[in-house]
């Protein structure tokens, strides 16, 4: 059941007022039943698994609490670990790691005939595993008290505004919303309209309208000239961005109208400055999971210099694999960690050269924007490429053979992102999200009206999935 | 009671809290903007295709002329074209209107039948025909155009019978914004509008309508040299050999004729002529003999249904626009035939079975020119444009 889809409107639709009319008791019972509908909805087989693990975290949070033995409580820690990273491993990986060891054995002269396997990928087990495991690990820690109540706890994971693409919550902030009594508040209702409809909107407008000339671009890379791979690249940064952060926009906006907040997922990331800054901005919930529960247990920046870069590349390569099962996703997080050092290692000479003008500073501050933007965007063509082969092949067209676009093309593009890029510019000069929400009801109206007749004219509606669902 | 009283004052007078509700007056904002731009869009013409047109000018003229219509005919484009009411008219003596729409499958029919009889319509003979094609394709093949013509009662018949909600809300979404259900028209307009070049089809829309108003319904198309009776035996829609009427369209047939029974009215379920060429092939493949059967074994369901049997009449190439629809002449050849048919057919007999009438073979009318088709249209709208310009120097 997808976001941008008639079922879902009824299910949210009929979901909506009755949760508001029960209490909070009943209010979480239904969350975890539309939860688990939500969920059970792509195929209902799965549903034993995101039960599986729900109970596993749950005991495992309740004897990590009641056991004081240091030991025995890290015991609980890994059992919970091994259960969600192997679950997450089988489905995603196993294919992935038995078809590279053949094929590296093979390189070596030894043939193993190792058997690829019928797997369905599970959708959403890369984000409720991490966070029902933070959940354990949180209560380790003693950064939050376990909870009791069982249906709390499957609640909390199954939570479906966030359940198949995140943001990963963390259950030091979901978790005692979902405790609470929730108020109904016009205020925070309306914002979540308004939030469903623009995550909507960059989704049918932006995104699924990039995704043909993304489709047809790459997959005739070895016909196109520089000026088409540099299109399909920058179309590709848009439509997944726009993808993955429409869904984010409609989830927190979901979430709104049930009275929860989501965390911020994405803060304008083509506005960067700086590698660091992109990954401040990007996919925030995922970073901060893995800066929280990767990075600082792999010692994070305490131990010197090498040891700061080993673990940034370290917990970029693993944050590159969580993506997917393929090599070209290794070496996206390879580059973001190459590009996250190498920063670390230039910072102290940009910090040099930097005017110190206020006038050249907006300069130096747009070229940095436009580097980072392109830095990224050289990441993502490892990100939408199928194979190594075809990322050679379109550098290559892009150094050998530049050329300005095809009209027909540019137009396009550009028509589908320009509006897009003025609301995002308007928010960044302004340093304000919600800058639409804060100009006079007139300007509103317009904008509204603006958005929807985008919806409704240039909004693809064959109900297409979001990217991150195979994540 | 003064205690009280003064307790309730003093209750009353207690201060509490402010409870300010918010209006989101930016919506409301849209809501009108958006409301005014849709009624605009819902006037415009050049927003549309002849398809789309036909079916809201078919609506429309339902409310209107079904009252004083005593034969209706219902059905696709064959009866659109096929079908001349004003020769029905000469013929029989009595009014008749075509409601038949391009496409529409035997709910769209069934739907028109119901408007026209919630207009006045006493009919006392009903020409309809399926199509085929539409007979076999699933019940969102009308979808673009069923709200141009359907109300929201419609939909909800549609979606209780196909126990699809999703489509109800899909077409409860088309009818009430036009825009929504435009937005292919739309779009192109918008493309033209930028390249500088007409708007897609708008010439055509307003043949479109000229002839409909001149044949009471019917749209006659103009003879088509390029036809020479060549057709593609790989044609899925010709030739399809597994054909089989979707269930949801065999419904709405019964459906169809039990109102028609209903009303003790005589049916005329019109099988028109095909092109030779086509013809001959589908009896080759078996499907002629298939569709044969079909319609014998509803037909033989109802009472008062007599099928008119044109295909095998050998109509001339020269009287078909394409494999299936037939041009002004053949129109008029056809129509001439199925008034005679009907003419015997409504007298009274004792028998109540079911009648098969095949028609004569085809012979050309000479006084068929009377008839305006879409270039007699196209013509008569330039020298009213022409007239216009004249007056206007003057």
């Amino acid at each position: 059941m997808l976001f941008n889809s008639l079922p879902f409107a009824y299910f949210f639709l009929i979901l909506l007022p009755v949760y508001w009319l029960l209490p909070k008791k009943p209010q979480n019972w239904l969350l975890l039943g539309a939860g688990y509908y939500f969920y059970s909805c792509w195929n209902p087989k799965f549903l034993a698994l995101l039960i599986l693990s729900t109970v596993m975290d749950y005991a495992c949070g309740i004897m990590v609490d009641r056991i004081e033995e240091p030991r025995k409580r890290k015991g609980f820690v890994l059992l919970s670990m091994a259960l969600n990273l192997g679950m997450l491993g089988y489905f995603k990986y196993v294919n992935f790691f038995a078809e590279s060891l053949q094929l590296a054995l093979g390189r070596m002269g030894i043939h193993v005939p190792i058997g690829h396997l019928e797997i369905v990928l599970p959708i959403g087990i890369s984000f409720y595993t991490f966070q029902s495991m933070s959940y354990v690990i949180d209560v380790y820690r003693k950064d939050i008290p376990p909870t009791k109540n069982f249906i709390e706890f499957a609640a909390f994971v199954s939570f479906f505004p966030h359940l198949v693409a995140g943001p990963i919550m963390r259950p030091t902030t979901l978790l005692p919303q979902i405790q609470n009594k929730r108020k109904f508040n016009i205020d925070q209702f309306y914002q979540g309209c308004y939030l469903i409809f623009w995550g909507l909107t960059k989704k049918v407008v932006v995104a699924d309208n990039l995704s043909p000339i993304v489709k047809e671009l790459f997959g005739r890379w070895e016909t196109i000239d520089g000026g088409l791979a540099m299109l399909a690249i920058y179309a590709f940064a848009f439509q997944i961005y726009c993808d993955f952060s429409g869904y984010t926009d409609a989830a927190r906006g979901i979430a709104k109208c049930l009275g929860f907040e989501l965390a911020l997922n994405f803060n304008l990331p083509y506005f960067a400055t700086s590698p660091q800054d992109f990954w401040s901005r990007w996919h925030i919930s995922l970073s901060t999971w893995l800066r929280d529960y990767l990075y600082i247990p792999l010692g994070g920046n305490r131990g010197g210099r090498w040891f700061l870069y080993r673990n940034l590349m370290l917990t970029m390569i693993i944050g590159g694999l969580w993506h997917g099962a393929a090599w070209t996703f290794v070496v996206w997080g390879t580059y973001q960690g190459v590009l996250l050092v190498g920063h670390r290692m230039l910072k102290p000479w940009l910090e040099k050269i930097a005017p110190k003008n206020p006038a050249d500073q907006v300069w130096w501050k747009v070229a940095c924007i436009v580097v980072t933007f392109h830095l990224v965007c050289l990441g993502w063509l490892f990100f939408a490429s199928s194979s190594l082969a075809q990322v050679g092949g379109m550098l290559q067209a892009i150094v050998k053979r530049p050329a300005i676009p095809q009209g027909i093309y540019l137009a396009q593009v550009t028509l589908i992102i320009l509006p897009l890029f003025l609301v995002q510019l308007a928010q960044y000069l302004s340093k304000d999200l919600d800058i639409v929400s804060r100009t006079p009801w007139y300007v509103r109206s317009v904008f509204y009206t603006l958005c929807f007749y985008a919806f409704i004219l240039g909004g693809n509606f064959q109900g297409s999935q979001f990217i991150y669902f195979q994540f | 009671m003064a205690d009280e009283s003064a307790k309730e004052l003093t209750m009353d007078e207690t201060p509490k809290p402010k409870r300010r509700i918010k209006a989101p007056f930016g919506v409301l904002g849209m809501l009108v903007i958006v409301v005014g731009f849709e009624t605009y869009v819902s006037y415009r013409r050049d927003f549309s295709t002849p398809y789309a047109l036909e079916w809201s000018v078919t609506a429309r003229s339902v409310k209107h002329v079904a009252r004083k219509t005593q034969i209706p005919c219902f059905g696709t484009s064959l009866t659109r074209g096929g079908v001349s009411p004003r020769i029905l008219e000469e013929k029989l003596g009595k009014t008749a209107y075509n409601f038949a729409l391009s496409g529409a499958q035997p709910f769209a029919s069934y739907t028109v039948f119901k408007h026209a009889l919630a207009a006045g319509c006493k009919p006392e003979a009903i020409v309809v025909e399926f199509k085929w094609t539409a007979l076999a394709m699933g019940y969102t093949w009308n979808e673009r155009v069923l709200p141009e013509m359907a109300t929201t009662r419609d939909f909800l018949d549609f979606a209780i019978a196909t126990s699809d909600s999703q489509l109800f809300a899909r077409l409860f979404l088309l009818s009430k914004i036009p825009t929504l259900r435009c937005r292919e028209e739309i779009r192109k307009n918008i493309l033209a509008g930028l390249n500088g070049t007409e708007p897609p089809r708008l010439h055509e829309i307003v043949i479109m309508a000229r002839n409909a108003l001149m044949n009471r319904g019917a749209n006659h198309p103009t003879y088509n040299p390029k036809f020479t009776g060549y057709v593609d035996p790989a044609s899925p829609f010709l030739f399809e050999k597994d054909w089989k009427c979707h269930p949801f369209s065999e419904l709405y047939i019964h459906k169809f004729f039990d109102l028609a029974a209903s009303l003790d009215v005589p049916v005329f379920w019109i099988l028109p002529p095909i092109a030779p060429s086509t013809v001959k092939h589908r009896v080759e493949i078996g499907i002629e003999e298939t569709y044969t059967q079909f319609v014998k074994s509803m037909a033989a369901k109802h009472k008062g249904v007599t099928v008119v049997d044109g295909r095998f009449s050998e109509y001339a190439n020269e009287v078909f626009i394409d494999s299936t629809h037939m041009n002004r002449d053949g129109a008029v050849a056809f129509t001439t035939d199925l008034a005679d048919a009907i003419k015997r057919e409504l007298e009274p007999r004792s028998d109540t079975a079911t009648h098969w009438v095949s028609l004569p073979k085809y012979k050309a009318q000479p006084n068929a020119k009377r008839i305006e088709d879409m270039m007699d249209s196209l013509v008569a709208l330039a020298n009213d444009k022409k007239k216009e310009k004249e007056k206007a120097k003057r």
